[in-house]
């Protein structure tokens, strides 16, 4: 577990910043965030690290799935403080999680929907064509023309079927970054509704 | 300054800490994900005066990096006293390139005006917001105002047109007509000209809005739905300038200021400054293109 | 050429900026020590350090030079100043009892524990101008020195002494009870996040202590005058020295320094029940930084004045009373109205010449219609 040296805590999280909102501004395209070198766990995807650098510190809560081991390099590298999943203003969980526990995220209230949760989902591979193994999803709504399509390998569909449900009463939702091991991302926002197809 | 080591002091890279950055970014992710709806933030203090821009400011400075190209207008002009001191602070603060090609920035802040170029996909508008909350000439307190947003709850916001419509024969907002965004929030433009109202809608670039005072952050994505409030037999219009052509350029179909100089007599020029150089020096320009603009030109035309 | 809104800005803004400076100096006379205003303009600089919400009497002392005595200025530049420093610490909490007392009175019994302490005050003072001030020279100072040291031996030296709560003899009597709706207890902190109504009381009080105290005045005098029906009694005001400790790293509890604050302890009736219950006695409270009593009083008024339950008066409006008395943001938005705005206007002249054009167009058919039917 190591304190990351060469990470940029002023430049580096802000142009990554620049990336994430273009993305949560534009949702469905693929983007990528691998620029920095990091010497982040096993099996956790450098993209969903930066992420969490560029978003977490000192004032915000976390929750990681059991069967992710980054809790404490997180909370070593942004100050962030470990809670129970309904708190957590940032959750980290893999795509093919079956656990329902997810389904307590906080979705906000309807006078402060922005206190949502958002959510990072660790999947195999994403793609915008045809991807063996995939689920085809579709979605539209502000930032997109008129419609988008993704293919993510690595998620279950219960996965999304939750997130749809907390979603279902807009402005009250979560917000969804869709993070692969090749440290692609995509972004879902609340605002999105989205299908799944084949 | 005092050179003494006691009273010489460094400010962070675009003046505001990491930690307020970091907060004012996650908000702004939020504001996307609900486009409209007014997110409430630390909005710390800054050397500037409340009501001078310092919502702006906060988002430019959160966002803003080494590689970006920062322009500042105020109704529409690059010189104006205002923006050449914000200019100032930010390109102090961050040694960042400025520019006053609206097509060569990257960020772009302004104060009550949309350039009249349209922007790209990789660009940003930060506006300024003297009054993020757009019922608050129907209601004054902020805990009504914010359970009306809840429950989506705007009659009063209707009554008040209507009851504008009947006594004056006029939806009687200027500046700052107020819009449904996303079928979901009735959100305020900022105080735009009617001019600029339809082309928050359905953009390329992606609009950011910072209420200082207020401490409030709001935003609209690119291809989102923005419309004016209307009634089915009381449309919103545009101001129009046909007749009152620039008396500089000759322009009739860009939004116009009304002056007078020294001779007393009424003028009018094309209120964009960058745009207003473009067309004087024959450079290509990209205009809006919205359904009250075509629909102008084609009066102009027969 | 004035100010034209458009072109030369920047030419404007530096002339503008010189010439700032060229009438703070143009008197060419010597220019003031910090050190004096620290000392000799000591209420001015209370007032900037707690409408700036930085406790610092030389920064305070710089700001009040800077801004040429312009308190609201003095005050602004302070909080953009505050807002830059790095935040370490947070002390424990200050306790009032321990003050190292300069002045301490009550209005509410003729005799309290420990006395009443008058300590510096012009309360009971003349103000007559003072002319004599035009020519005070540093002999003056000697000799008044010479004068005060003379007075003073005659004083027996004490230990120091701190002094009890008058309201506690209130509340050991049962008198003081807890009134009105359970309050929202949470300690939230209004330069970290933006206020949310109602407002928890932590934040009502922070936004009064940092509050403009002519704001605060009017709004407070208004209170007391019948807009909000606050009858209120001094029950202790106190002017002191607070030590403040912090926690360091490694745990230990560290002193660091003490601060001047004024506090008061207002006492005010509640409003009858309908259901006849016994009217206890409610407390607000104020507090604020250096010496000043006028703003620390208004506090005490103002924080029970804004839990009136269904008041309809200004003073009991905790919207209005916390927005309005916000001096940086008050004066910040009063001043921008100077900003260019005539492109807003343009649409507004717009609206109205539409307007106009439709009362007309509908008047002419009227007279038509009345032309054709005559």
């Amino acid at each position: 577990m190591v304190r990351e040296l060469h990470y940029d805590p002023v430049f580096d999280a802000q142009r990554h910043f620049r990336i994430l909102l273009k993305s949560m501004a534009n949702p469905g395209i693929i983007n990528t965030l691998d620029d920095v070198a990091l010497d982040q766990p096993d099996g956790f995807p450098k993209a969903a690290a930066l992420i969490g650098f560029s978003l977490l510190d000192t004032e915000i809560t976390f929750w990681v799935d059991s069967s992710l081991s980054v809790a404490a390099y997180l909370q070593l590298n942004t100050g962030a403080n470990i809670c129970p999943v309904s708190e957590a203003d940032f959750l980290f969980l893999p795509g093919l999680s079956t656990d329902e526990t997810v389904a307590d995220a906080k979705t906000g209230n309807f006078q402060y929907p922005e206190q949502g949760a958002t959510l990072i989902i660790l999947v195999e591979t994403m793609s915008a064509t045809a991807l063996e193994g995939s689920l085809c999803i579709e979605n539209k709504g502000p930032g997109v023309k008129n419609s988008n399509l993704f293919f993510i390998k690595g998620i279950n569909r219960a996965l999304l079927e939750i997130i749809q449900k907390k979603n279902s009463e807009f402005p009250l939702g979560v917000d969804v970054f869709f993070v692969d091991q090749q440290d692609r991302f995509i972004s879902l926002p609340r605002s999105n509704q989205f299908s799944i197809k084949a | 300054m005092i050179d003494t080591p006691k009273y010489q002091r460094s400010y962070h890279y675009a003046f505001i800490d990491e930690t307020t950055k970091k907060e004012i970014r996650r908000k702004l992710l939020k504001a996307v994900a609900i486009p409209g709806y007014q997110v409430p933030y630390s909005s710390p203090e800054m050397p500037i005066a409340r009501g001078w821009g310092t919502g702006g400011l906060h988002i430019t400075l959160a966002i803003i990096g080494k590689d970006d190209v920062f322009k500042i207008i105020d109704q529409g002009s690059d010189a104006s006293v205002n923006a050449c001191n914000l200019r100032d602070f930010v390109q102090m603060t961050t040694s960042c390139k400025t520019t006053f090609d609206a097509m060569e920035a990257t960020i772009i802040q302004t104060r009550h005006r949309i350039t009249e170029e349209k922007l790209g996909k990789d660009q940003i508008m930060v506006f300024q917001v003297p009054q993020p909350e757009p019922l608050r000439d129907v209601e004054r307190y902020e805990k009504k105002t914010r359970e009306m947003h809840a429950e989506m709850n705007y009659a009063k916001m209707w009554v008040s047109l209507y009851e504008a419509y009947v006594k004056y024969g006029a939806i009687m907002y200027g500046a700052g007509y107020p819009v449904m965004v996303n079928d979901r929030y009735i959100m305020s433009p900022t105080p735009i000209p009617r001019w600029d109202v339809p082309n928050l809608n359905d953009s390329e670039c992606i609009y950011l809005f910072g209420a200082g005072r207020e401490k409030r952050l709001y935003a609209v994505p690119p291809h989102t739905k923005v419309e004016p409030l209307e009634f089915e037999d009381v449309k919103f219009e545009i101001e129009r300038f046909l007749g009152t052509p620039c008396s500089i350029t000759g322009e009739e179909l860009a939004f116009l200021d009304e002056l007078y100089e020294d001779d007393g007599l009424k003028k009018y020029v094309i209120s964009d400054s960058n745009y207003l150089d473009k067309i004087r020096t024959g450079q290509l320009v990209h205009q809006h293109i919205n359904k009250y603009l075509k629909a102008m030109a084609h009066e102009r035309e027969s | 050429m004035g100010y034209i809104a458009v072109k030369g800005g920047t030419d404007a803004i530096r002339h503008a900026n010189a010439l700032v400076e060229y009438f703070r100096l143009r008197s060419n006379t010597k220019p003031v020590d910090i050190e004096q205003l620290r000392q000799q303009f000591r209420l001015g600089i209370d007032k900037v350090m707690g409408e700036g919400s930085l406790y610092s009497t030389e920064y305070g002392a710089i700001a009040f030079k800077q801004a040429e005595g312009d308190v609201f200025e003095a005050a602004f530049i302070l909080r953009a100043f505050r807002a830059t420093l790095s935040r370490s610490y947070y002390s424990e909490t200050l306790d009032t009892n321990d003050m190292q007392i300069i002045r301490r009175i009550s209005a509410s019994f003729r005799e309290i524990p420990g006395g009443q302490v008058l300590g510096p005050t012009r309360d009971y003072s003349q103000r007559l101008l003072n002319t004599q001030l035009a020519t005070e020279t540093e002999l003056d100072l000697a000799a008044f020195f010479k004068e005060f040291e003379t007075q003073l031996e005659g004083v027996k030296l004490q230990e120091l002494q701190t002094f009890d709560k008058v309201i506690d003899i209130l509340r050991s009597q049962g008198l003081l009870k807890p009134v009105g709706n359970p309050e929202d207890t949470r300690l939230v902190d209004v330069t970290r996040e933006a206020l949310r109504f109602p407002a928890p009381r932590s934040a009502r009080l922070q936004m009064l202590a940092r509050g403009e105290t002519g704001g605060l005045m009017a709004l407070g005098y208004s209170a007391m005058r019948g807009y909000g029906a606050v009858h209120p009694t001094v029950g202790e005001l106190r002017v002191g020295y607070s030590k403040v400790y912090v926690t360091d790293r490694a745990g230990r509890k560290r002193y660091i320094g003490k601060i001047m604050l004024t506090e008061a302890e207002i006492i005010s009736k509640i409003e009858e029940d309908k259901n006849g219950s016994i009217p206890y006695i409610a407390i607000g409270y104020g507090l604020c930084f250096g010496q000043n009593e006028t703003k620390a009083i208004c506090m005490g008024i103002l924080d029970r004045a804004m839990r009136i339950q269904n008041g309809n008066a200004p003073a009991t409006d905790q919207e209005f009373v916390l927005y309005h008395t916000e001096g940086v943001e008050a004066m910040g938005f009063t001043n921008h109205l100077k900003l260019p705005h005539y492109v807003t206007f343009q649409s507004t002249l717009d609206n109205l010449r539409k307007a106009i054009d439709q009362k007309e167009k509908a008047s002419t058919t009227t007279n038509q219609n009345t032309a054709i039917t005559t």
